[in-house]
């Protein structure tokens, strides 16, 4: 096991460096010029001369492999420079607004569980009964509904009609309510489906039929033998898309002002302000790595057979 | 002789929709205590099925299932789960065919010892007295090595080693009934003669009747007191092993033991066709369409139960007219 954790965190340093390449490539890509929107941020209308100094300044006069060397250098002792926009130091400001999106992540794997699960159960004890149709209407509703949409409605009722919760912000745990349960309607329909699937295939399992044979009672075959292998599918399921929760928490962001990575990146985007951009990409990596990892490591755990490939 | 087990009338019918399907019409048996009963037929005869209607372990989803079971006199109700429950693996155990995918594969042997003894929560017993008793039974069933077996999950055990694993998890109870549903099919050769040598050996121990059920002749011949040979849901031929086995009197019961290969370099007899499947099966007599020795009035002989030749049952008309019957002296 500690060897696989090993070898799982070595791999981690070749990916970082095709990483690095792309995330540094990607930026010189992108369309814009970064002196002249530095200029413009900084409210200096841009002249040839300006944008001449800037771009010595920054280094940008130098070929792009020193530049990248430069880089890499610094990125390695986490050291991503200073943003253009912000004038502040990038790895302070990232993890700054990664504690807010895990908050944000957080909670909403937590109503995630909390809905899906018992309405998997439900809906496999009631299959194709009456509370099972209701939630495969609310699970369909759910999957199809985009957080654009489904976020101002969810605004639109409890924060200006009924004005329980605020509109937009993050100052207490209050504000956390309205984005969470928006980024979670569509994995709780995913998740309760996939929950129900697995435990009816697995509750029609021979070792179900023989573990009532051996007189086991009703409820410790659901506890022991179709829940425990039911989870299996969804716990791994969760793990990869736990990463894509941070990733993709943009437009719940940008939708709530939550002032998380999603925003931060998309105005850096816009900002063209390269350090940021580079560092959240590799940021991101490394993530999306320790949370496979995590998945993976919680899957051997799980299911034996699993052991066997380590 | 005191019989342990009587089933009357167990019918069998699969749910389609609004219509049932036959799948076992009305058969009735009975095993004596400490003997073995085989049944002995082709796949989808509802050997299976019988089994598991008996225990109550039918889907009742998927099956419609009636008749009177008796354990030891008493009516069981196959129906009610609750109830049934306490009397599997308790007083009727089972063991399964193809044991590979019986054992659940993500919870240790030992955790299924565990929950087979403390089944029921009332009178728990400790980690420790629970492994020592395992592991008694396990080297009982010469299971090598019991205490690595025991940390073992089912997939990196043989088949043979879990047919054993499950000899010894229906032993915990000392049942009085165990049900057999193929326990060597999956098995090779020389497993199968173990696992039944193990089963003869459980017999004389316990005293525990048993109820075997295979579509190995072998394997019935091996360990069967009385046979009932089953075909299309129906019982063609019952009565004591020896005198089935020397003299069948069914067309079927003797295609069926004209199929079974010997050393001999004669090429194997076939009975031509196959089993009819639950639709196709008529009323009449279900072996009409591959018996060799069919008449006039085959097609509709179905009657309610076979005609008794001295101590044997036999569900044929070219048995049930009075001529053979004063032929054979019943």
């Amino acid at each position: 096991m500690a060897k696989y954790v090993i070898k799982r965190l070595l791999i981690l340093i070749p990916i970082l460096f095709l990483v690095s390449i792309i995330a540094f490539g990607l930026v010189r890509l992108m369309p814009g010029n970064a002196e002249v929107a530095y200029l413009q941020a900084a409210g200096i209308p841009p002249t040839e001369e300006l944008i001449e100094t800037v771009r010595k300044d920054m280094g940008y006069d130098r070929p792009l492999l020193v530049q990248y060397f430069d880089w890499l250098g610094k990125a390695v002792r986490l050291d991503f420079g200073i943003s253009y926009a912000s004038k502040k130091v990038v790895s302070e400001e990232l993890f700054g607004a990664l504690q807010y999106t895990a908050k944000l992540a957080g909670f909403s794997s937590l109503i995630v569980l909390a809905v899906s699960i018992p309405m998997g159960i439900v809906s496999a004890v009631k299959s194709n009964k009456a509370p099972d149709n209701v939630n495969r209407v609310v699970a369909f509703v759910g999957a199809s509904m985009p957080s654009f949409w489904l976020g101002p409605l969810l605004v639109q009722l409890f924060s200006l009609t009924l004005g329980w919760l605020p509109v937009q912000g993050a100052m207490s745990f209050r504000h956390l309510i309205l984005p969470s349960i928006t980024m979670s309607v569509l994995y709780i329909a995913t998740y309760s489906r996939l929950l129900r699937n697995s435990l009816l295939e697995n509750i029609s399992k021979r070792f179900v039929t023989y573990s009532r044979a051996r007189g086991v009672s009703e409820n410790k075959i659901i506890t022991n033998h179709v829940l425990r292998t039911s989870m299996i599918p969804v716990v791994t399921t969760f793990g990869i898309n736990f990463g894509h929760m941070i990733a993709g928490s943009t437009i719940v962001e940008v939708l709530f002002s939550w002032p998380g990575l999603g925003r931060l990146i998309i105005s850096s985007i816009a900002a063209r302000d390269f350090p940021m951009i580079q560092g959240y990409i590799v940021l991101m990596a490394v993530i999306f790595i320790l949370v496979n990892l995590a998945t993976d490591l919680i899957t051997v755990v799980l299911d034996p057979r699993m052991r066997e490939a380590l | 002789m005191a019989k342990l087990l009587e089933v009357k009338n167990l019918d069998i019918r699969l749910k389609k929709g609004k219509e049932t399907i036959p799948a076992v019409n009305g058969v009735s048996f009975s095993v004596e205590k400490g003997k073995t009963l085989g049944i002995i037929g082709e796949s989808g005869s509802g050997k299976s099925l019988t089994c598991y209607g008996v225990m109550g372990l039918l889907d009742k989803k998927l099956w419609d299932y009636n008749g009177e079971v008796y354990l030891d006199g008493e009516l069981l109700d196959i129906k009610d789960n609750k109830k049934m429950q306490k009397i599997r693996g308790n007083k009727i155990a089972l063991i399964m065919q193809n044991p590979m995918s019986a054992f659940n594969p993500v919870i240790t042997i030992g955790a299924h010892f565990v929950e087979t003894i403390n089944k029921t929560g009332e009178t728990k017993k400790t980690k420790e007295e629970i492994r020592s008793k395992a592991l008694e039974l396990m080297d009982k069933m010469r299971i090598r090595d019991p205490e690595v077996v025991y940390k073992s999950y089912a997939f990196q055990l043989s088949g043979g080693m879990l047919q054993r694993i499950m000899i010894a998890l229906a032993l915990v109870s000392e049942p009085e009934l165990l049900v057999a549903d193929e326990p060597t099919t999956a098995l090779d050769l020389t497993v199968q003669h173990e696992i039944m040598n193990i089963l003869h050996g459980m017999q004389k121990d316990y005293e525990t009747s048993i109820l075997i059920v295979s579509h190995d002749l072998g394997v019935i011949s091996h360990l069967a007191d009385d046979i009932a040979v089953m075909y299309g849901g129906e019982f063609m031929e019952k009565g004591p092993a020896h005198k089935i086995l020397a003299d069948p009197e069914h067309p079927y019961t003797r295609g069926l033991f004209s199929s079974r290969p010997a050393f001999s370099k004669e090429r194997l007899k076939m009975m031509p066709g196959s089993p009819p499947r639950l639709e196709e099966r008529g009323t009449g007599c279900q072996f009409y369409g591959r018996c060799g020795e069919r008449k006039n009035g085959c097609k509709e002989y179905s009657p309610d139960k076979g005609t008794m030749i001295s101590d044997r049952e036999v569900r044929c008309l070219l048995v049930d007219t009075e001529e053979t019957q004063r032929k054979l002296g019943a």
